[in-house]
């Protein structure tokens, strides 16, 4: 292909951008990035702690020079996407769409000579003129569902065109798909929140994502109640949060509770119920009030206060309705002692110790999200949908050449891609003849 | 025992016999076409009693079964009775079914070996109590299964057009990526060396499909049953790819209702789009009619190898993620 001319450059930049070796470049670094992203714990999900135990401190620091810790926001990832961006429109656009009007006036006839060098060809041999024996085929062609064009002796029977549009259909749902990250992330917002019950937050907080246009609503949340469902075996069922929002200034904009998968929404601030646990358990030593911080261990939430320098008080509580149990640890032993498990408002006395369980503190993590380009999202999901369906109903195309034998007969060349779905072709052919004869003439048949 | 854990054994035992029944049709000429016939009717007897199985167990779990490993691959093996069912009506030949029966029974044998709090019906954590885990699960499940027949059917293309060292790189891909996911499974070696064993032999394997593509291209016969099985091979491609795209986007709405995002490049989520992009680029090169079909074929066998990795891989290989209720806890 050579360009000249005036329009010649930019006609080759557009081919240049166009290229299907450029797309498959991109599709195998992106691939690989992807495949190196899903390998490697990204430090988005996982904390660097997880990082360093499985890499060990060199590896860890190897893998975040090479961008690995964070590979779908390094810069290689979107520079390939950007790449791919391009490449995507540029083909979209100088390829499939002047591919896709041809195809939509037909696909074009092809002479014998043409069906011995592009496909697979069968001859069918009639004793018929040419002119009835092309009026039967029409005929049952078009019963057979087929769409039958006619140019003297040639004829193109094509069914399905619905196939044609699964690839430029899928990449319309792309571009829209592309469209809408980009309107997302230059304003959209999203954070998590830890709040105990009564506790009132300003959100989003202020060191938070915000958005790089637009404007971000003030709301204040208060979380007015939290509770968890649990199974008979104590395992969690559900979280659920009763939520009140209102503006800065103190109005009310409403109270819902959320749940986890059943989020609540408030000027346009979508509100998801994330993550519940309990945060801490309040104590009273011999009346002295004390809050040991817990963590999540093997299913429990357990914390540790020192007693004395030697001497150490754990704690554990798996729901916050039931009972803490209490530990005792000395340095030297191996194992802890069992104190004793209270339950909430409830004191025991051990000696001359008086322990109060003053009950634990829960938290609900409620994570929030403001997307105003996630109707764009979910129509390129429509299209990708719409896409697939196309791919379900692959279009099937049958070319024929009539010539005379000289004998009062006629002989058919009805040749078709043997790549796809050869064997209805092929059942179209012994239906329409009722004798199948493939024969190939070399190589240059199979494409 | 429970009606479901009965109807789950019988399945399992069905199964086994129809492989055994195929494997001894091929070595008697005189009762090859009866021991086939009996193969399939103990396959179809078998895909009754798996759709029996899940339906008790929904019925005694109170939800649609599909919340872990377990219930993922009876779906599994339903999928891949039901579209054996359809072939042999669709395509008249009952013997494609050596491939369902060796597929369901390992899959069989190999959800029998899973820990008991896998098998139990156990409550679920509060993530997966929606309505989008029946929407979302199946349809990805049942192209899993389509998928694996279609490579499978892909091998046996190579294999009857005698490209023999393609079709041999192929099944060697697949025993290092099957024997990495069992050693993984059932924690029999150490996790790296898990690893290392998948990624090298998966990057070894792929070598040598190359290469052997290149020695073995000028070779090659056609014929009928060839054909048959790329068909076949494209067939199942075409109705699992839409499944597949399905089950992605309702995954990703999903995950917007629950957590606000409908995509957090997750080792499942990101692996499933790699198995996207790996069927689109197959379709792609279908559609344009100019490839050749040993490539497809061998592109078919790198999608299911994908497949693999995505569906039990990743869950078995020591990546965390969203999706890691899939894994087996020690």
């Amino acid at each position: 292909m050579t360009f000249s001319g005036p329009g010649a450059k930019p006609a080759l930049l557009a081919a240049k951008l166009a290229s299907l070796r450029l797309t498959c470049a991109g599709l195998v670094a992106l691939l690989l990035l992807m495949l190196a992203g899903a390998w490697v714990p990204q430090t988005t999900a996982e904390p660097e702690a997880r990082l360093l135990e499985r890499f060990g401190t060199e590896g860890f620091r190897l893998l975040q020079t090479l961008g690995l810790t964070d590979v779908f926001h390094s810069p290689a990832f979107l520079a390939v996407v950007g790449i791919l961006t391009v490449n995507l429109v540029a083909c979209t656009f100088a390829r499939m769409a002047p591919r896709i009007r041809s195809k939509m006036a037909g696909a074009p006839f092809k002479t014998e000579a043409e069906l011995e060098e592009s496909c697979r060809v069968c001859r069918i041999e009639s004793a018929e003129a040419a002119g009835d024996l092309i009026e039967r085929i029409k005929s049952q062609m078009r019963e057979r569902g087929f769409t039958v064009r006619q140019k003297e002796r040639l004829l193109v029977a094509e069914k399905g065109r619905l196939g044609l549009f699964a690839a430029p259909v899928t990449h319309l749902g792309l571009m829209v798909l592309l469209t809408g990250v980009a309107v997302s992330a230059l304003t959209g917002f999203d954070g998590l929140v830890e709040v105990s019950p009564g506790q009132i937050v300003d959100f989003p907080p202020a060191g938070d994502r915000k958005p790089r246009t637009g404007k971000v609503p003030d709301l204040r949340l208060k979380l007015v109640s939290t509770r968890q469902d649990s199974y008979a075996d104590g395992q969690p069922k559900q979280w659920y949060s009763r939520i009140a929002v209102s503006d800065r200034q103190g109005r009310a904009l409403g109270e819902a509770e959320a749940s986890v998968n059943n989020p609540v929404t408030f000027a346009g601030i979508d509100i998801y119920q994330s993550q519940w646990g309990v945060k801490s358990l309040r104590l009273a030593l011999a009346g002295q009030p004390v809050e040991i911080e817990l963590k999540d261990f093997s299913g429990d939430r357990m914390g540790i206060y020192p007693l004395l320098p030697d001497l150490l008080l754990i704690a554990a509580v798996k729901d916050p309705s039931g009972p803490a149990r209490l530990y005792l640890k000395k340095e030297q032993s191996a194992s802890p002692l069992r104190l004793a498990a209270i339950l909430p408002g409830e004191t025991v006395r051990l000696g001359r110790l008086t322990i109060e369980n003053r009950g634990a503190i829960v938290t609900s993590g409620l994570q929030y999200k403001y997307d105003p380009g996630l109707w764009i999202v979910y129509l390129s999901f429509l299209f990708f949908t719409a896409g697939a369906i196309c791919v379900a109903a692959p279009c099937h195309c049958l070319w024929l050449a009539v010539a005379d034998t000289g004998a009062g007969g006629c002989v058919v060349s009805a040749g078709y891609n043997a790549n796809r779905f050869a064997r209805i072709i092929e059942r179209e052919i012994a239906l329409l003849s009722g004798v199948v004869e493939t024969r190939s003439s070399g190589e240059a048949v199979h494409r | 025992m429970s009606a479901e854990l009965s109807m789950t054994n019988s399945a399992g035992i069905t199964s086994i016999v129809s492989l055994w029944l195929y494997v001894l049709s091929g070595l008697s000429v005189r009762a090859g076409g009866r021991l086939k016939q009996a193969a399939a009717i103990g396959l179809f007897a078998c895909f009754i009693l798996v759709t029996g199985a899940i339906i008790a167990r929904g019925m005694a779990a109170g939800r649609f079964p599909v919340a872990n490993l377990y219930e993922s691959l009876l779906l599994f093996a339903w999928a891949i009775l039901a579209a054996f069912l359809i072939l042999v009506r669709t395509y008249r030949i009952a013997s494609i079914g050596w491939i369902a029966a060796l597929v369901v029974s390992t899959t069989f044998i190999y959800a029998s070996w899973l820990p008991l709090d896998q098998r139990e019906i156990s409550p679920l954590m509060p993530a997966l109590v929606s309505y989008w885990r029946a929407i979302h699960v199946p349809p990805l499940i049942i192209s899993y299964g389509l998928i694996l027949i279609a490579g499978l059917a892909a091998v046996v293309f190579l294999w009857l057009t005698e490209k023999r060292k393609t079709a041999l790189a192929c099944i060697f891909g697949l025993a290092v990526s099957a024997a990495s996911i069992a050693l993984g499974s059932f924690a029999l070696a150490d996790p790296a060396f898990v690893q290392v064993l998948f990624w090298a032999g998966s990057a070894l394997a792929l070598c040598l499909m190359a290469l052997a593509l290149r020695a073995e291209k000028s070779k090659g016969s056609e014929n009928a049953g060839a054909a048959l099985y790329d068909e076949i091979s494209q067939r199942l491609i075409t109705v699992a790819f839409p499944l597949l795209t399905f089950g992605i986007i309702t995954g990703a709405l999903w995950a917007n209702h629950a957590w606000g995002s409908y995509w957090f490049w997750d080792p499942k989520e990101t692996m499933s789009l790699v198995t996207w992009l790996s069927y689109a680029l197959y379709l792609h090169l279908r559609a344009q009619g100019r490839c050749r079909q040993d490539l497809l074929a061998v592109l078919a066998v790198v999608g299911l190898l994908i497949t693999l990795l995505t569906y039990l891989g990743f869950n078995f290989l020591g990546f965390g993620g969203l999706h890691s209720y899939g894994q087996i806890k020690e």
